[in-house]
């Protein structure tokens, strides 16, 4: 894995050294009357938008220089808008957790997806997700996606798992590390109870989440927490997400990765327009290249910045299953996700403060 | 007249060289403090905020979690102020008052905790007592544990990796303050019948008592703030005030709150800190006066050394 993550950093720098003297000699020949326009993406860091092959095919294609701007929380995302980004920053990239609030911020504008040749290809379950909009106008346009399911270690657990009570069985006692963030919380337990996700009764979701936790060996927090667990053998089953699980399987752990019957946690992250973007055009078109066949297919392969699941239905037809393992690429999960959505800041209280007591219990 | 302008200097000097770690404290300590105490009082980060009691009400309501575990946190560092002083007298004894040669060889690995940074201690003490790594393996081949089975993931792991980065403080400042006592006092309360307990519990313990108070500022303040250790080595119920103003600060983003509770935090670790004060003072002075009225071994020994 290091490895090749070694190899793949060579070739990035290799190539973007290339690239900026291809570049150079590219402006050298043109010596453009008007300066290029700086066009402002924000994104996290390592996460498509900046890879070496995007930003030159995107400059070069659409004669613009690009200028990133990177965050590590949604909400400093939000904060980089409200601080004065406004007016700056032409795309962002907010989790649908984020783009409700941000339209009814007003620090973003509604997309007319006419203007997205490739919006068509997305999948349904994505495009028609209700909470990418607001006052029926879309403000965000599903890009990558992930889950939040069941893992377990096939070498020690030789029944398939399917539910989300394996979680709750007494047989596995001191074997399971449970992921400990309160929405994935809640929503698991809301779905184990079979509970409305969006609003469970929460005082059995406390209830069950209590008794959940007598079983745990771990609630993890880091990628790197879990992955020692279960590596050593100190749990043998958990959530999780299914980006890190895809890189296990992908280093040949023996780990299988399921979405329960119940169904499974689901997120996405969406293109959104910032207000006043300085070039709604280059945005339009940043968008369309972000969810072409041609920039999500290669992206899948750029596995050192560890790219969850394309939002276009075009490309799991060109994809290796390989790959597709490693991504998490399997369309038939969409159907079963439960989408973590915006909820409203008293609803998300509520939530906290209950996960909150079940930990300091 | 010639004494005027020594005196500015006495007060000059002194000045001049506080000033720069001064201002450093200034700057890196009561600056953010006060931006920490202004936080507390309004309901967002500025502009547009706006003045709040709300999670002061918050912080301090019986109906939260949050007294309960300042009350968690300050046992925890309790236990393991009082784990590391049982940890750290026996070493710091031998080396203040038996060792003849290599203290400093010795005080030189007692430090190499301190050289490591505390996420990479954590870390190897997991790869340590994993399931079948060097120290769990072998206690399962000669069927002491169940195959399988490991501290990790329990508070037991957490205390003691706790103990293990903090223990160096107490050993360095006992080290130090037994270092001074006079080793004449010692033979001569032996000369005089003190047997081992009264040598302890006259002479050692009230001499070394500075060491142990500053030992205890060192280990207890940060122990009752710790947050990393309980969260990857404790296991699900090892959640302390520390977790919980991280929570509120990377996940919920609330900070107002997260400053409310770090102050709280502060005040009950002050608090504690002037009762241990208080009580090493009364205990100083309970002894000084037992030993005045009935002519006790201290100052008699005390006499005997000068």
């Amino acid at each position: 894995m290091s490895h090749r993550r070694l190899r793949a950093l060579l070739a990035a720098g290799l190539a973007s050294g290339a690239l900026i003297a291809a570049q150079a000699s590219v402006l050298a020949a043109h010596r453009p009357a008007k300066p290029l326009p700086v066009f402002v993406v924000a994104n996290w860091e390592d996460y498509g938008s900046n890879a070496p092959w995007v930003v030159s095919y995107f400059e070069k294609t659409y004669h613009c220089i690009i200028k990133p701007v990177y965050y590590d929380s949604e909400e400093q995302a939000l904060n980089i808008l409200r601080t004065g980004g406004v007016g700056k920053v032409d795309v962002i990239l907010p989790n649908l957790e984020y783009v409700q609030p941000a339209a009814q911020e007003n620090l973003l504008q509604p997309i007319d997806i006419s203007k997205l040749s490739n919006y068509k290809y997305l999948y349904p379950t994505l495009k028609n997700e209700p909470y990418d909009r607001w006052h029926g106008k879309v403000y965000g346009v599903p890009w990558m996606w992930g889950t939040t399911g069941l893992a377990y270690n096939t070498k020690a657990i030789k029944k398939p798992l399917n539910s989300w009570a394996a979680l709750w069985n007494p047989a596995y006692k001191g074997k399971i590390g449970f992921y400990s963030d309160p929405t994935t919380a809640i929503m698991i337990a809301a779905m184990y109870l079979g509970e409305n996700p969006y609003h469970p009764d929460l005082a059995k979701v406390k209830a069950a989440l209590l008794r959940q936790k007598a079983l745990d060996r771990l609630y993890w927090t880091s990628a790197n927490d879990w992955q020692h667990a279960f590596q050593s053998g100190s749990i043998e089953l958990g959530s999780l997400w299914s980006g890190l699980a895809g890189t296990d399987i992908g280093a040949g752990w023996p780990l299988a990765y399921v979405i329960p019957k119940e169904g499974a946690v689901g997120w996405v992250d969406n293109w959104a327009i910032v207000r006043n973007a300085p070039h709604p055009q280059l945005a339009y078109d940043w968008i369309n290249y972000m969810i072409s066949l041609q920039f999500q297919e290669r992206y899948a392969y750029d596995l050192a910045q560890e790219p969850p699941a394309p939002s276009n239905s075009l490309v799991a037809a060109h994809l290796p299953a390989r790959i597709k393992n490693i991504i998490g690429l399997h369309p038939q999960w969409l159907p079963h996700l439960i989408l973590q959505r915006a909820m409203p800041a008293s609803q998300l209280q509520q939530w906290t403060d209950l996960f909150q007591a079940v930990q300091s219990q | 007249m010639a004494l005027a302008p020594r005196r500015l200097g006495r007060a000059f000097i002194p000045a001049l060289l506080m000033a720069p770690t001064g201002l450093l404290l200034l700057v890196m300590i009561v600056g953010p403090l006060v931006a920490v105490a202004a936080y507390s009082l309004f309901d967002q980060a500025p502009p547009g905020a706006h003045f709040t009691w709300a999670q002061w009400e918050t912080a301090l309501s019986f109906q939260q979690v949050y007294l309960g575990l300042v009350l968690r946190s300050l046992g925890l560092a309790a236990l393991v102020t009082v784990l590391t002083i049982a940890a750290a007298y026996p070493m710091a004894y031998a080396l203040a008052l038996v060792l003849r040669r290599n203290q400093m060889t010795w005080l030189a690995l007692v430090m190499v905790p301190f050289l490591t940074s505390s996420l990479l201690l954590i870390y190897s003490f997991i790869v340590l007592f994993q399931p079948g790594g060097p120290v769990m393996a072998p206690l399962a081949a000669l069927h002491l544990v169940a195959r399988g089975a490991t501290i990790v993931y329990t508070p037991y792991a957490m205390i003691l990796v706790l103990l293990y980065e903090y223990v160096p403080y107490m050993v360095l400042t006992l080290y130090t303050s037994l270092e001074q006592v006079d080793r004449s006092l010692l033979d001569a309360a032996r000369s005089l019948g003190a047997g081992r307990r009264t040598l302890f519990v006259r002479i050692l313990l009230p001499l070394s008592a500075p060491g142990l108070a500053v030992g205890a500022v060192l280990v207890f303040p940060p122990v009752a703030g710790a947050f990393v250790e309980p969260e990857i080595l404790g296991g699900p119920s090892a959640f302390f005030i520390g977790n919980a103003i991280q929570n509120q600060i990377v996940q919920v983003y609330d900070w107002p709150l997260a400053a409310c509770l770090s102050l709280l935090l502060l005040f009950a670790v002050l608090a504690c800190l002037g009762l241990l004060q208080a009580a090493v003072a009364a205990a100083r002075a309970l002894g000084a006066r037992r030993s005045r009225t009935t002519g006790g071994a201290t100052p008699t020994v005390a006499e005997a050394a000068s």
